[in-house]
Parts: structure tokens; sequence; C-alpha cells
């Protein structure tokens, strides 16, 4: 009974050794956890959400890295050391790697916390307590034997709430009593701190943000993001070049170059090319919602393309290059409306991406 | 003087081992095939995994994109040879408007010895057999006179002239033949997919100033005329495939 009793003690120890104050700013003891799961739980005793966009997802990516937000009201009885009557929110986000939610590598957790300052909480009792959670951030890194390298500034950066801070002082930290090499990576880490307080009419919010994440996975994850950016680049070179000349680059108002480009886009793709007596591609006002016009379906000898100026200058690129091609899968592939797939659709019904092109495009291409 | 001898040559064999080490010549081969076709087929997401699986970074510099592999396992040693794919476009009838230029390097410099170039060819040529198209195999409907044929089997003949039967030629089916129709009779490769075949043409360029030399090869498809209704390159199945005659393509 003894034994038991001990245990239990023991036991509620582990749980309620934390307090809401420290699950703000704890944010270290995170790095490297292996379960977002157990994160979520925890977030639970303190009064967190899970966010959830619109359409209930809660697991995001943002192209580098997984993540998940936890979101909360200020108010009691979670003693933060906010001001009373505090009127304001806090949003964590943890970034990870591996699907797996129980079995995940946190590589960094970002929080910013806003208060609005109205007839019970003035606006230095906001400033006070920012200095305050501030301090315990970096007192906390400070007592784990963490010691500063580097301290440095970033200019222009975007939070949780998509708000600009002008500048926010980014530090680096090492623990220099690690002497092995792998340690000596994995225990470098960096803080960044920083306050945006710009007075907005109707709205007297006043935020504070501070992040901490591993330098080694930082670089990591910057530099898959960075291959990935090239990656997408050079794909992107390969895609929208054809006879050694990029799409992009040509003359919107040059139509003949823009034909002799879907011409060359075609033998790319096999299509028989029929030899042409006459090329005729011209701006010309037409009725109605009609962006372009074919005229030479069924005449393998003949493009004749008529295009409304007002119509076309107001069109997007992705939108001109679309409708052309549509057009001239009437006049050169001898495709009715029906075939051909989406580029081949009786109207343009939206604004297109340059995906939206390349993947129509390909359909049509490929129509047999 | 026997002794001398020996040794003389055993120190050339050193160095020339030494000078040379390309261990992944078959493999990077199968790669370039597989991208080169993905390009003539204008599979750009296909493509696009393609690289993530097997390693490839990109970059564009100067409108034109490069391949470089990489190694993630850290297993190239120095003095390998490593290759460098650059993807052009503008390639012309009856070849497709991609292909590629890929650059073979050491320790990331890309001018070499005569010799170091010739090493590079060299091993490249031994990771495939030429033989014959399978489409001109008495076999398959190529109408020989004047000789007559063994079958050893349906991959392998012996033609004897009848005027001349000691002057006997051996037809082995290969994936890889020289196209005599073409300049130069280039090595071509008659594979799965949406083309003809691919040609692989090899070059040494002299280094304007010193002795120096740059060996490159050119990776181009040949076009197929209603390709729409062949079958497209199988990825995962080529890949799979332990030799390049594992199986012979045209034999449908």
């Amino acid at each position: 009974m003894k034994n038991l009793f001990y245990l239990f003690t023991f036991y509620s120890s582990i749980v309620f050794a934390q307090t809401a104050k420290d699950f703000l700013i704890n944010d270290n003891d995170k790095i490297y956890h292996t379960s977002i799961t157990e994160v979520i739980a925890e977030s639970k005793n303190y009064g967190y959400n899970l966010f959830r966009n619109n359409k209930g997802e809660y697991f995001f990516n943002d192209g580098m890295s997984n993540i998940i937000i936890l979101n909360k009201n200020i108010d009691n009885p979670y003693d933060e050391g906010f001001p009373d009557y505090s009127v304001g929110h806090i949003y964590k986000k943890y970034f990870f790697t591996g699907d797996d939610l129980t079995k995940t590598t946190i590589w960094k957790v970002e929080t910013e916390i806003y208060l609005t300052s109205y007839g019970n909480v003035s606006v230095s009792q906001i400033n006070n307590c920012y200095k305050k959670i501030k301090n315990d951030f970096v007192k906390k890194l400070l007592n784990d034997n963490y010691k500063i390298i580097e301290v440095s500034n970033k200019l222009n950066y975007k939070s949780i709430l998509a708000n600009y801070y002008d500048l926010i002082e980014e530090n680096l930290i090492r623990k220099p009593n690690v002497n092995d090499t792998e340690n000596y990576y994995i225990n470098q880490r960096i803080y960044s701190i920083g306050e945006y307080n710009k007075y907005e009419i109707n709205n007297n919010n006043y935020h504070l943000t501070f992040s901490i994440k591993d330098k080694g996975m930082a670089g990591l994850q910057e530099g898959i993001n960075d291959m990935a950016t090239s990656t997408n680049k050079s794909f992107d070179n390969i895609r929208f070049t054809i006879g050694g000349q990029d799409m992009r680059k040509i003359n919107l108002y040059d139509l003949e170059a823009m034909v002799k480009f879907f011409l060359e886009d075609c033998k790319k793709s096999n299509k028989k090319v029929p030899e042409l007596n006459t090329l005729k591609a011209t701006f010309e006002p037409l009725q109605g919602n009609l962006i372009a016009l074919s005229y030479a379906l069924g005449d393998d000898s003949s493009i004749i393309i008529k295009v409304d100026p007002e119509k076309w200058a107001n069109a997007s690129i992705e939108k001109k290059w679309y409708v052309l091609y549509h057009e001239l899968g009437h006049d050169v592939l001898n495709l009715e409306h029906g075939q051909g797939g989406k580029m081949m659709f009786n109207f343009a019904d939206k604004e297109y991406s340059w995906d939206d092109f390349f993947k129509d495009k390909e359909y049509m291409m490929n129509f047999k | 003087m026997k002794k001398l001898i020996f040794l003389i040559l055993l120190f050339s064999s050193i160095k020339v081992i030494s000078q040379v080490n390309y261990p992944n010549a078959k493999q990077d081969l199968k790669e370039f095939i597989v991208i080169q076709s993905l390009l003539a087929e204008n599979r750009m997401e296909d493509l696009k995994a393609f690289c993530v699986k097997y390693n490839y970074v990109t970059e564009t510099k100067n409108d034109e994109t490069i391949f470089m592999k990489f190694d993630v396992d850290w297993k190239i040693k120095e003095n390998d040879i490593h290759a460098m794919i650059i993807v052009k476009s503008g390639g012309k009838d009856p070849v497709s408007d991609n292909y590629l230029e890929i650059y073979f390097h050491q320790n990331y410099n890309g001018f070499l010895s005569l010799d170091e170039c010739k090493s590079i060819e060299n091993i490249i040529q031994n990771t495939y057999e030429i033989g014959t198209l399978y489409t001109l195999l008495p076999n398959s409907g190529t109408e020989y006179t004047g000789v007559n044929i063994e079958e050893i089997d349906r991959y392998n003949f012996i033609l004897s002239p009848i005027k001349n039967p000691d002057k006997k030629v051996y037809l082995k089916a290969s994936n890889f033949y020289r196209n005599e129709f073409m300049s130069g009779n280039p090595v071509c490769f008659a594979g799965p997919g949406k083309n003809m075949g691919i040609i692989l043409k090899d070059f040494t360029d002299k280094h304007k100033v010193e002795e120096k030399y740059v060996y490159k090869m050119a990776i181009l498809s040949l076009k197929l005329i209603d390709a729409v209704y062949k079958e497209k390159f199988n990825v995962d199945f080529f890949m799979s495939l332990k030799n390049f005659n594992d199986r012979i393509w045209f034999d449908k």
C-alpha cells in the first residue's frame, strides 16, 4: 500500500510538474520530442485546442515541413502571468518530420501571443508582461546550460498570424560542455524573439512572438526546401521550353509567333503538322464574350484565327495561351467541342493556372 | 628483362585503374535512357518522381536544366567518374525536341587526359553488347539470299554464303546495334516506349589550350509516327532488368 501511494505520488508529480506558464515557454523541451499526439494531449491540460481549417483539417504542410497549430483564448483559470482581465489569444505552431503523429521529430516550435489593451488592461501592463515572458523564455534556456554564441537581427519576419514584424532578434545558442561531435551539432539551437505593436484603429492588439528551432534540423529542412524550389524551377524550364524557345518569353501580341510555338509543340507531341498555305492570326473585335475564334476547322492547309484585342489585353498570360491552344485545337488538330478534353470545352470558364494549361494540353495532345 | 617487362606492364595497368574508376556506368546508362525516354514522351511528373527516387538534384543555369546525381550513401570515392546531364531543347526531325548532353567528370574536373576519355568510353561500351537489331534477324521477316541460315535459337543465327561456306557470319539479337544509315554509324538502343530508338553519340573534344579533353555523350530519341498508339515507357520494369538484353524489346 505504501509502495502504491509512493508510485501514485511519483506519477502525479511527473504529470503535473508543468504549469500553464511552463507549457507556454518551455518549447526547447519539445525539440526532438517524438510524439505530436502527446503534445496535443498535454496541451489540453492548459486549455489549448487543435486548430482546424474550414475543411476540418488539422495536419498541414507548408512545403517544407509538417505542421500542427494549437490555440487558446487567454482566460482564467490558467495562470500564464498575464494581467488580470486580459483579452487575447495564444498560438503555438509545431514543425515536425514524419507523417505518423506518434513517431515524429519536432524541430521547431513557434509561439505568437496577442493581448488587447482596453480599460482594464493598459499598454504598460502588457509591455511588462511581455518583458517577463521574454526574460523567462531566455532564462530557461540559459538554466539548461545553453550559451549565446551569436546574435543577429532578422528583418520583415512573417509570423503565424501573418503579421510582419519589422525586426526580430535571432540568437544562436549552444551547450559548450559537450565534447563529442554528434552531440555538438544536436545541441545547437536558434531562438528568436520579437514584438509587434502597430497601432490600428479599433484594434489595439499587441503581439509577441518567440520561437526555438534545432539548428541542424532547420538547416536540413531549409536545404530540402531549396532543393525542391530548384527542382520545380528546373522542371518548369523544361516544360515551358520547346524548340529552344521558352514560351513565357514570347511576345503575347505577336500571334504568329505564338501559333508557331503551338506547331512546334505539336511536333514535339508527335502530331502531324500539315503544310500551311495560309497563316493568318489577327486582332479584330469579336462580338459577345468571345476572346478568339478559329475559321479553318477541317482545312488542313490554313490557320485563320481572329483575336479580340480588348479582351486579349485584359486576359492573364495563362489564359491567353489556353485560349489560343483551344482555337488551334480546332484549326490544326481538327477537334470539335467535346473532343480533346477540358482544353476543348465550349468556353473559357475560369482563370487558368499554368498547371491547368499543361495538364489539359497534355490530354489534348494525346487525344486519339 | 622478362621481370622488367612484367613490372612495367603491372605498373601501367595500375596506373590505368587508378586513373579512371566508373563503377556506376551501367546504372547511369540505364538512368540516362529513362530520363531521355520520359522527356521524349513529355512526362514531366514521372520524370520528377524518377529524379526524386534516384536522387538527382536539378539546377537551372542560363536557361539550361542540369541534372546531377546526389550521392546519398556517400559511396562514390575520390576519382570516380560522375556524370552531369544537361537537358537540351531544339532537336529537329527525326529526333525529338529534348535531348541530353552528358559530361563526364572526375572530382568536379571535366578536363581529362585522352587516355582517361578512352577509358570512360571503353567502360561505358562494356556495359552493353552490340549485336543485330531483332527485326533484321532471319526469323523476323528479313530475307537473306545466297546464304545458308542455321538457327541456333530465337536470337542467334549463323549465316554462311553458299559460294563460300567457310566465311560464317554470326547474328546475335541485341537491343544495341550500330545504325549504318546514320552518319558516324552511332550506337542505337532499340528499347521500349514511344520512340523508334535512342541514339548514343560520344565525343572527345580537345581543350583549346592544354593537352586536355572533354568526354561527352549525346542521347537523343528518334521520333515515332503515331506514337499515340504505342505503349509508354515502363520505368519500373526497365529499371528492374539486370542486363540490357534481358528483354529484346523489338520482339513483340
